[in-house]
């Protein structure tokens, strides 16, 4: 067997590593003559496979489409199934059974029996296998696909049935197509997610992890709806996006949120209904919410705005965000990266100054760091305080953007949070957008060196993934404002220093004293 | 068969859902054997073959019953599996999915019908030629959905010796079917 045989023999019998197959494509589509070979294998293959069927299939394929069937006419009582179904078993192998007599007949009822049990009890359940109008329509890494206690192979283009789960590992993720229509399910890693169909309507639900939806808006069939463990999502005709998270995973990070779930829009407008209180949020295009297992609102975001634009472009995110400001009090007009711990200990050569900013400075003093620049909205002046740290012993990174208002506690912190298995601080990046660049910190070692690169990025994915992470009053209304508007005291750089020397963080408070504050 | 045919057809019109099956155990294996053509995988072959029942089905109005059902059937098949070519073609890039796409372009080559008829035909006439042992192994590999582990113990005999014969059987097949084909089209003296 020549190597390209090899090769093709294991792409028929779906024997090959991504890299093989890899390779037997680049030779295919190098040579007309490996082309015309592989194509004669293949074909043979798909012959022999369609030539001995297995009975399984035979069978299967009228149950299947008799399933499909169903949905386009009234459905029969309970009896005319059962008779159906043992008519449909009878008519797929019914000539072959003639010879067995009364054994024959005895097993096939029982089979019959055993059958409408199953289906009948599934029925009750609301779970009875049927095939869904979605595919897979592309995976990457690690998807399984869970279907009635069973893992079976994903591969590109095959069908959900009712009920299947898909969970998708590290570094992995999936795309679910619904047939004939535009909308689409984009899992992301770490993501354990089921569909299903409810009320001749789409069902997505969401275990953890991360799902963004594409929901066509042509037809009424599109309805869809993303169950959590907290929340209902109903949408016709939108783009957002779920999330939910586990639980915190160590002590580290300021607030570290409870098990929650986020639904973000990015056009049209989706309705969320906590469960705790079947409260309903009309949720617009560009806004948020967050929703606790305790049933605590952590945000109301129904006055956000400055979304206009939305792109998910280099630094568009946070850039536009900027343009919030607070129509509750004079605004401070600055934003601040909290950080979620002390950088004395991991960057022990910067001590307590902390971060670099994209123009150079270091600014900031305390635990963790800050750092802050002026910069300007149109004709609008504003400043940016960043405050950030590493919790490198728990694993995980935290930055949060706080806007203040007049008052302490109308705080509202806009983070960015990403976790890391390791344990123990071995080389960590941490990638932000920032200013149009993408920003990467890489810190290394215990003690080791702080070192900050801003590099540009192709992927169109990689953008900073800002959260609303908590709110401590009940509504917000946001506008943007003119340095007219702010106060006095704000408006000089004196006044900017005194007001970060006051922060509490600079104040080399604890985590837990910090934690006690109401932001 | 066609006078058949009609009289389930008239059966689906008139709302007898169930009627359909008749028409879906006619003519499965012959849906598969011309969707095996452009697709190696059986749970495409599967697939696709559901499809295109459930395609007639809802469209069935549209059938003209002056002609016969499986042509249109077929086209219906062969409009599915352009479809998904067209997806393909703005996946390309990656290798899985480019080599399905080559198997697939096929349905766009002229005279593919009559192709897959005869290699269907072809294939029947091959199979007969197989020793009883090389048929039989062929049976349980396909039909029974046997792993080379298993018939290594059904055949005793190890593995690899399993896989090279499975090879040999196939490169048979291929030339056997090369010669029914050259054969056929070679003009009557």
């Amino acid at each position: 067997m020549t190597g390209f045989e090899k090769l093709v023999d294991g792409y028929l019998n779906d024997a090959l590593t991504r890299e093989q197959t890899e390779e037997l494509a680049a030779m295919v589509n190098g040579s007309p003559e490996l082309r015309e070979r592989f194509l004669e294998w293949a074909r043979l293959e798909g012959m022999l496979k369609s030539r001995f069927p297995p009975d399984s299939a035979r069978i299967g394929m009228a149950e299947r489409i008799g399933r499909c069937l169903k949905g386009n006419h009234d459905r029969r009582t309970t009896g005319d199934e059962v008779r159906k179904g043992i008519e449909r078993f009878r008519r797929a192998g019914g000539g072959e059974r003639r010879g067995y007599a009364r054994f024959g007949y005895a097993a096939l009822l029982m089979v019959g029996v055993a059958v409408f049990s199953w289906w009948y009890a599934a029925r009750r359940q609301g779970g009875a296998e049927s095939a869904l109008h979605a595919r897979l329509r592309g995976c990457r890494g690690t998807v399984d696909v869970f279907r009635r206690g069973r893992t079976i192979p994903s591969r590109e283009g095959l069908r959900l049935f009712r009920g299947d789960r898909i969970r998708t590992g590290d570094a992995a993720c999936a795309v679910i197509q619904y047939d004939g229509e535009g909308t689409r399910v984009d899992v992301s890693r770490r993501t354990d997610v089921r569909f299903g169909e409810r009320d001749g309507g789409k069902r997505v639900e969401l275990a953890g992890g991360r799902v963004e939806l594409a929901v066509d808006p042509r037809n009424e069939a599109s309805a869809l709806r993303v169950i959590t463990p907290h929340a209902e999502v109903s949408v016709v005709g939108t783009v957002f996006g779920v999330a939910v998270d586990g639980p915190a995973e160590g002590p580290s990070g300021v607030n570290p949120p409870a098990s929650r779930t986020r639904v973000e829009t990015y056009q049209g407008e989706v309705k969320v209904t906590r469960k705790a209180d079947n409260s309903e949020v009309p949720l617009a295009e560009g806004q948020l919410v967050s929703l606790t297992d305790s049933g605590e609102r952590e945000m109301d975001v129904s006055g956000i705005s400055g979304w206009d634009g939305f792109q998910k472009g280099a630094g568009g995110e946070v850039l536009r965000r900027f343009r919030w400001a607070f129509d509750r009090g004079p605004p401070r007009g600055f934003l601040l990266l909290q950080g979620g711990w002390s950088w004395k200990k991991t960057a022990p050569e910067h001590g307590t100054r902390g971060i670099m900013v994209p123009d150079g400075k270091m600014l900031g003093r305390g635990k963790g760091f800050v750092g802050g620049f002026p910069f300007r909205v149109g004709d609008k002046p504003f400043k940016i305080a960043f405050r950030g740290g590493t919790s490198a012993e728990a694993g995980q990174t935290y930055f949060c953007m706080v806007l203040l208002a007049k008052e302490a506690p109308d705080a509202l912190s806009v983070c960015y949070r990403r976790w890391w298995q390791r344990k123990r601080l071995g080389k960590i990046d941490t990638e932000y957008w920032f200013q149009g660049k993408r920003v990467v910190q890489t810190m290394s070692g215990r003690r080791g060196a702080y070192v900050q690169s801003v590099t540009e990025s192709k992927h169109p994915h990689d953008r900073i993934a800002l959260v609303l992470e908590k709110v401590n009053v009940d509504e917000i209304r946001l506008r943007e404002v003119g340095e007219d508007e702010l106060p006095e005291a704000l408006r000089s750089e004196a006044s900017w220093e005194r007001l970060k020397d006051s922060m509490p963080y600079s104040q080399g408070w604890t985590q837990t004293e910090l934690k006690r504050q109401k932001w | 068969m066609a006078g058949q045919d009609l009289d389930v057809l008239e059966k689906v019109r008139r709302g007898d859902a169930s009627a359909y099956i008749e028409l879906v155990h006619r003519y499965q294996n012959r849906l598969r054997s011309v969707l095996s053509f452009y697709c190696h995988s059986a749970e495409e072959i599967e697939e696709f073959t559901q499809d295109a029942f459930v395609e007639g089905f809802t469209h069935i109005d549209r059938f003209d019953p002056s002609r016969p059902f499986f042509p249109w059937l077929r086209t219906i098949a062969v409009n599915i599996l352009r479809m998904e070519l067209r997806r393909k073609d703005r996946e390309k890039r990656l290798g899985a999915v480019y080599l399905r796409r080559v198997q697939m372009a096929r349905v766009e080559v002229p005279g593919a019908e009559e192709r897959e008829a005869s290699d269907a035909l072809a294939l029947d006439h091959c199979l007969e030629k197989l020793s009883p042992r090389n048929s039989r192994l062929i049976e349980e590999k396909y039909r029974r959905g046997r792993s080379y582990g298993e018939l290594a113990d059904m055949f005793g005999a190890a593995e690899d010796a399993l896989r090279t014969r499975m090879l040999r059987i196939r490169q048979k097949l291929k030339q056997c079917i090369r010669r029914f084909r050259i054969e056929r089209e070679r003009p009557a003296p």
